[in-house]
């Protein structure tokens, strides 16, 4: 398979392994893209094909291409679920091919190992590592691609390519005479021409277009409701399905009455598929209607008796034993034991669903050659593929993916089992192979959606965590820092086990608390991965979500106990950190910290790194009605060199927003075995009356590259606790605060 | 049953059980995808279309109470000068991320400024409540609401 639309190509680049990345961070696997070869290899071309006669399509690589007509179509390798990329990857190849932004047009990557994750390996989009992880590559594309179209362009004007430069879409003599030519032109002719061995990149002084605000390629559409999502994905002759699911995680049917469902005006079939009964009907609402009329039975198995407040007790129970150590300085046993200032507390957050506004769907198409066409927005088309030809028996070349834009991913639509693409591909296959349907059923285009409902209930959650810290004080300072974490891995069980758990201690579980670098001497971080029948997963910013919680609000409870100013503590404890301490600084500034405020409004700061990036909070915030009022929140970021500070703002704007929820609202919770939540009444989301004013500072880094997407998430929830306890509440150890100042 | 309304100005009639939610006569019937579903159940507003010039949750709204409506959607919203200028407000100021709840946004916001041509932040907060963005773009979405009103006053809207 080769990007789509590609025509005519057989000239590809002759040396392989290119883009060999450096990128070797993470400890994944090192993917060098090898287009040449296979690209020659997928491209099937009638012998007699007319086409040939006209100019040629210019694809220097896999991640552009020139169309004779002037046109330029960049294969974005990773997913656009908000968060901005589709742009960034656009600014990195449009500043060295000398285009604008404006003149490009972005399209999803389909399934490809040559879009594979420049430090994971695998095609996959997550860990806000998208745009450091890729910067360079797509940099070396357009790099690639604009000597290429030079070097044509010198042998059409017969001189030398240093006489001639690349400017806006066209090369042209440097001599003054004002003869140039446009990529369009050029196209047939470069792409006879083999890739420069090297590259020279440009200089950052030189840069026009990366770090300035750059409007987003995907805004007029998605404004316009013509951008197509997955679930806006249609197919001639399409079915949609509705899956009914276990209530119970880890339940199995017993029993079905699906009489009343199949006669529901619509409803064309009714099947049973690994995790449920689907419903295939015309449409969604005859779909829905059918599957509230089935009448199943479920056996609770492993799911039985799930409930939060059982849980609960059980974790802290957990925590005040040993677990597996993840760090031991120094000797906080030994320190803590001695000391007579001790202070410990418990921190806990729930499950919680990531809740994406659009619900999950996934169209498939079976084929005739026992292949398949799959449409959906998925984050790790890198794992969807390899399972769907497993499933299917058949080689990866016969599954095609067409990836949509996601509305929101958070992690959500990165699922290791590959849920909802798996799904969807048993209900074509039970329907394909369902007995008395009639051949037009059978061979229908078939995309399952979720409700609100499927998607809240449907698992693959956040863990829940509980963490029990205790330290020891001394004069003005902290002696003793010893932190036990409760919660399940999300690792174990799925393909990533190896690569993220070492010595029992999945890395994700504790990562914001065993990496903590505030100088404590004796300082002991343990783990306890229970294992629960309830799916968990990557949700925006992992183990950070959970561990700065408890991390920075007991740093918070510490300045308290021994009389010290939040800020002026951190800054102490970070001296050696100066780009921890440089965020603290900015958000301590612009917020005015330790300034006045209005009666009853009170301030919180916090700092954390995760996924590379830094950022620190100032959230003041009061209790109105017994609930948390948000007034503003500050936050101060660096992630090294910005490619679009307007979409770090909006990134960190909506990280702070995203926060609150689950902060304030949100939380996924069990009782009976079942889930209490449903849809938006009782998972609640911070809404327009209750969004506060989010000040966004970018701080000037020549620092290495980071993310953004996730790390605007982690210091929110302790910055607000924080600034409550300052507007005179309580201190809140357990998420979300709901009714608890009340 | 046979339903004839008018959709973004053209007459339209669509054959459907009466109690199909108008989201998803103009989403599977119509193949209008522009509007979208978040909760089916009014509580998101992503499905927010004009019927008669007011919001209203298209997912929770029953085809047969369309009857002889006026019905209109984001695919139709550029044809009023408010719709144009909320439009034109939310590209310039790059409100979107994932964009899945923006549609709805948009005739929210066109339906308060029908309304109140000047809304402040008190009126931004009682129209705009119902719409959920789980990406968190409500301090970008109040700032679009405020310039379409600018771009109205400056009689914009194209
Ligand atoms: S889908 Fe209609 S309000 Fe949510
Ligand atoms: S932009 Fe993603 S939900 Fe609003």
């Amino acid at each position: 398979m080769t990007a789509p639309g590609l025509r005519n190509d057989s000239r590809a680049p002759s040396r392989r392994d290119f883009f060999r990345s450096t990128l070797t961070a993470g400890g994944g696997l090192v993917l060098g893209l090898s287009f040449g070869e296979r690209l020659r290899a997928a491209v099937v071309r009638p012998t007699a094909d007319p086409a040939d006669a006209l100019p040629a399509d210019f694809q220097p690589n896999a991640f552009l291409k020139i169309g004779s007509d002037g046109s330029i179509v960049v294969f974005a390798k990773h997913d656009e679920m908000g968060q901005g990329i589709h742009t960034g990857l656009a600014i990195a190849i449009c500043e060295e091919l000398e285009v604008d932004v404006a003149a490009v047009q972005v399209v999803p990557a389909p399934a490809d190992t040559d879009y594979g994750h420049s430090a994971y390996g695998i095609q996959v989009t997550g860990g806000s590592t998208s745009t450091w992880s890729s910067f360079e590559q797509m940099r070396r594309a357009g790099a690639v691609a604009r000597e290429m179209l030079v070097a044509a362009a010198a042998a059409r004007f017969g001189v030398e390519a240093g006489e001639c430069e690349a400017v806006d879409g066209t090369v042209r003599r440097r001599d003054g005479s004002g003869e140039a030519v446009g990529y369009g032109d050029l196209a047939d002719a470069a792409s006879d021409l083999t890739p420069p061995e090297d590259v020279d990149l440009k200089q950052p002084a030189t840069f026009t277009r990366i770090g300035k605000p750059t409007p987003r390629v995907d805004s007029p559409a998605k404004v316009r409701g013509s951008a197509l999502f997955s679930m806006d994905q249609r197919a001639e002759g399409m079915l949609t399905a509705m899956v009914a699911r276990s209530p119970y995680f880890g339940g199995t049917l017993r029993s079905s009455d699906t009489a009343a469902a199949r006669a529901v005006e619509g409803v064309v079939a009714v099947v049973e598929v690994p995790s449920g009964v689907a419903v295939v009907a015309h449409g969604f609402w005859a779909a829905k209607k059918g599957r509230d009329a089935l009448r199943l039975q479920w056996d609770a198995g492993e799911g039985r008796g799930l409930d939060t407040a059982k849980l609960r007790s059980e974790y802290s129970a957990l925590a005040e034993r040993p677990g597996n150590v993840a760090r031991d300085d120094g000797d906080a046993e030994g320190v803590l034991a001695a000391s007579s200032r001790r202070h410990a507390a418990v921190y806990e957050v729930p499950f919680q669903a990531h809740a994406p506004m659009e619900p999950l769907s996934c169209m498939v198409e079976l084929r005739d050659d026992g292949g398949v066409k799959i449409t959906t927005g998925s984050q790790m088309l890198g794992s969807d593929h390899p399972k769907v030809a497993e499933r299917l028996g058949v080689d990866a070349s016969k599954v095609e993916f067409v990836n949509s834009f996601l509305g929101g991913g958070f992690g959500r639509r990165a699922n290791p089992a590959a849920d909802f693409t798996l799904e969807a591909l048993e209900v074509a296959l039970a329907l394909r192979d369902g007995a008395g349907l009639s051949t037009e059923v059978r061979s229908a285009p078939v995309k399952t959606i979720w409700s609100r409902e499927d998607d809240l209930r449907g698992g693959w959650y956040r863990p829940m965590f509980v963490n029990a810290i205790e330290v020891a004080l001394g004069d003005g300072r902290i002696d003793a820092w010893r932190h036990r974490i409760v919660g399940q891995s999300i690792a174990v069980g799925t393909p990533f086990e190896g690569a993220m758990v070492v010595d029992g201690v999945d890395g994700t579980s504790v990562e914001g608390a065993a990496d903590m670098p505030h100088g404590i001497e004796n300082l002991r971080v343990e783990l306890h991965s229970p294992k629960l029948p309830v799916p968990v997963q990557w949700w925006r910013s992992v183990g950070h979500s959970n561990t700065a919680f408890a991390k920075e609000s007991m740093l918070d409870e510490c300045a308290e106990k021994l009389g010290r100013d939040a800020y002026e503590l951190r800054r102490e404890l970070l001296a050696e950190h100066p780009r921890w301490r440089r965020v603290l600084d900015v958000v301590a500034d612009k917020a005015g910290w330790g300034g006045p405020l209005p009666d009853g409004v009170g301030r919180g700061i916090a700092v954390h790194e995760s996924f590379r990036g830094f950022a620190a909070h100032v959230v003041e915030a009061s209790i109105v009605d017994s609930r948390p009022k948000v007034h503003r929140v500050v936050c101060a970021i660096d992630c090294g060199l910005v490619v679009n500070p307007d979409q770090v703002e909006s990134q960190m704007q909506g990280a702070a927003v995203f926060a609150l929820s689950s902060a304030i609202g949100s939380g996924i919770h069990f009782a009976d075995g079942k889930v209490v939540e449903s849809n938006f009444h009782d998972f609640q989301l911070v809404r327009m009356h209750e969004s506060p004013a989010v000040e966004v500072h970018i701080v000037d880094s020549d620092d290495a590259m980071g993310g953004i997407g996730e790390v605007g998430v982690p210091g929110v929830a302790s910055a607000l606790c924080s600034a409550l306890v300052a507007a005179g509440g309580p201190r809140i150890r357990r998420l979300p605060i709901g009714d608890q100042l009340g | 049953m046979q339903i004839r309304f008018t959709l973004n100005g053209r007459p339209t009639s669509v054959d459907a059980t009466p109690d199909t939610p108008l989201l998803w006569v103009l989403r599977d019937t119509l193949g209008q995808t522009g509007t979208k579903f978040g909760c089916g159940r009014a509580l998101c507003g992503a499905c927010t279309v004009h019927v008669d010039g007011a919001a209203v949750r298209a997912c929770s709204f029953p085809i047969e109470y369309a009857k002889d409506k006026d019905i209109r959607t984001i695919e139709g919203l550029e044809a009023s000068a408010t719709g144009q200028a909320v439009v034109d407000a939310w590209i310039e100021l790059d409100v979107v991320q994932c964009g899945w709840c923006q549609p709805g946004q948009c005739m929210s916001a066109a339906a308060l400024l029908s309304a109140d041509a000047r809304p402040d932040d008190a009126a931004i907060d009682r129209s705009m409540s119902g719409n959920l963005c789980r990406c968190g773009t409500y301090p970008r979405i109040r700032a679009a609401v405020k310039r379409a009103a600018e771009i109205l006053a400056e009689g914009g809207g194209r």
